[in-house]
């Protein structure tokens, strides 16, 4: 109860949350929890089982939905895009995000019956928790819930220190190396892309990359180092991602609570799917292609609605398809040579190289609007 | 030389949050000297 006053309590501190915010939040977390709670009856119908989680999954996608996307709010508005709209709170837009992904996970979860039971207190605990309410880590149920209970004797300490250097690292990330890194991204320069060289953008492009490792790692250690002093351990979110060989790498270490939260709720419940589908039985690879492709238009879609958003989902999709047939190629090649190479570090570091590069350039994707792309290619072309 | 990298590297992680503690410090600093309302929008719109 304690915790659950404290995080609405700082919730309600932030700059530009209210009381109306709070009430939202509550609504939502309220819906899925009527939902959990009734698909954790053990006497339910399979039938009236699968919609109560399609209605408690569709309420959270919805508000979601409104909140993010200008068509769902003309849709409901009935307005028409030469109608001006008010302009969404940003806060609660992030929030509603990464709440939504948490409601999603325990409705799915409860209707397969891997989370047995959902009690009112622990679940609005695990929606409002304070330090990832904005922007994650997305924790699952079970692990938080089970961090609630009486906490062992001489932990105190342990998690004083371990959280205060965490802190640290954030704040140095985030306050120094991004803050150092942002006046060269393309965001601060605040200039139509038609008006900067193309080297200006290239290098925009490099600064924009490393600055959002610095901001949201930085802002993920933060948090975890935030819960830590709660005794709350938060799962990892970014670990050494440029350092990574390939682009499926780089996805399964940055970002890893949103990318595992994808891979668990969109990606293996398509492969799923289409395992069913005649057509691609034979051909796993295009299968997992296609599923991979779709979860990474989804990621794309969650960030915007604009069609960028959608092809940068698509480059990564189709990056990690191919990244993937590519490890698989490697192990076939005959020549020892050759395969004395892929084991070395050399071959790491030219991966990692390469992996960085092609982040970056995708990044041009998700910053630039179509009309910009155009100009960028027609700047890079001449 | 061998007993200064051996010591660098028995504590180069002390070493690194001293570091970023110096610089998280400078950074502070640098906001709060232009007042304290203003550090915190900083700090808020950073967040």
């Amino acid at each position: 109860m304690v915790l659950f006053a404290s995080s609405t309590l700082l919730l309600l501190a932030m700059p530009q949350f209210g009381i109306p915010d709070l009430l939202a939040v509550w609504a939502i977390a309220g819906c899925s929890f009527w939902a959990a709670r009734t698909l954790c009856s053990p006497a339910d119908r399979a039938g009236r089982r699968l919609w109560i989680a399609v209605l408690g999954g569709a309420s959270v996608l919805g508000t979601l939905a409104f909140f993010k996307y200008r068509f769902a709010q003309d849709l409901f508005f009935g307005r028409t895009g030469a109608t001006p709209t008010p302009s969404s709170n940003y806060l609660f837009l992030l929030g509603v995000s990464y709440f939504s992904f948490k409601a999603i996970h325990v409705v799915v979860e409860t209707y397969k019956r891997s989370i047995p039971q959902v009690s009112f207190l622990d679940y609005f605990n695990y929606m409002t928790f304070f330090p990832s309410f904005i922007s994650g880590p997305i924790s699952r149920y079970p692990q938080f819930v089970a961090q609630l209970g009486p906490v062992e004797a001489g932990t105190l300490k342990r998690d004083l220190g371990l959280a205060g250097e965490r802190i640290v690292h954030g704040l140095f990330k985030k306050l120094v190396l991004a803050k150092l890194m942002f006046p060269y991204t393309l965001m601060a320069m605040r200039i139509t892309v038609g008006g900067l060289s193309a080297r200006q953008v290239v290098l925009g492009l490099y600064a924009s990359a490393l600055y959002f490792y610095f901001d949201f790692a930085g802002y993920s250690d933060l948090a975890i180092g935030a819960a830590r002093l709660l005794g709350i351990q938060l799962p990892e979110n970014f670990d050494k991602p440029f350092l990574q060989k390939n682009v499926r790498d780089l996805w399964s270490h940055w970002h890893m609570s949103l990318t595992s939260w994808l891979v668990d709720y969109v990606y293996w419940p398509l492969v799923r799917r289409l395992r069913g589908v005649d057509w691609f039985r034979p051909r796993p690879i295009l299968l997992s292609t296609a599923a991979m492709t779709v979860t990474f238009i989804v990621c794309g879609m969650w960030h915007g609605e604009a069609p960028h958003f959608l092809l940068w989902g698509t480059v990564h999709g189709l990056g990690i398809s191919l990244a993937t047939v590519y490890q698989r190629q490697k192990r076939a090649v005959p020549s020892p040579a050759l395969q004395r190479y892929f084991r070395s570090r050399a071959s790491a570091v030219v991966g990692a190289v390469g992996t960085f590069h092609f982040f970056t350039a995708a990044l041009a994707l998700f910053l630039l609007d179509i009309r910009e792309l155009r100009a960028l290619a027609a700047a890079l072309l001449h | 030389m061998t007993a200064l990298r051996k010591s660098l590297s028995a504590n180069w992680k002390t070493i690194a949050l001293t570091f970023e503690i110096f610089w998280v410090a400078v950074y502070l600093l640098d906001a709060a000297s232009t007042g304290a309302p203003q550090a915190m929008q900083f700090v808020y719109a950073n967040f």
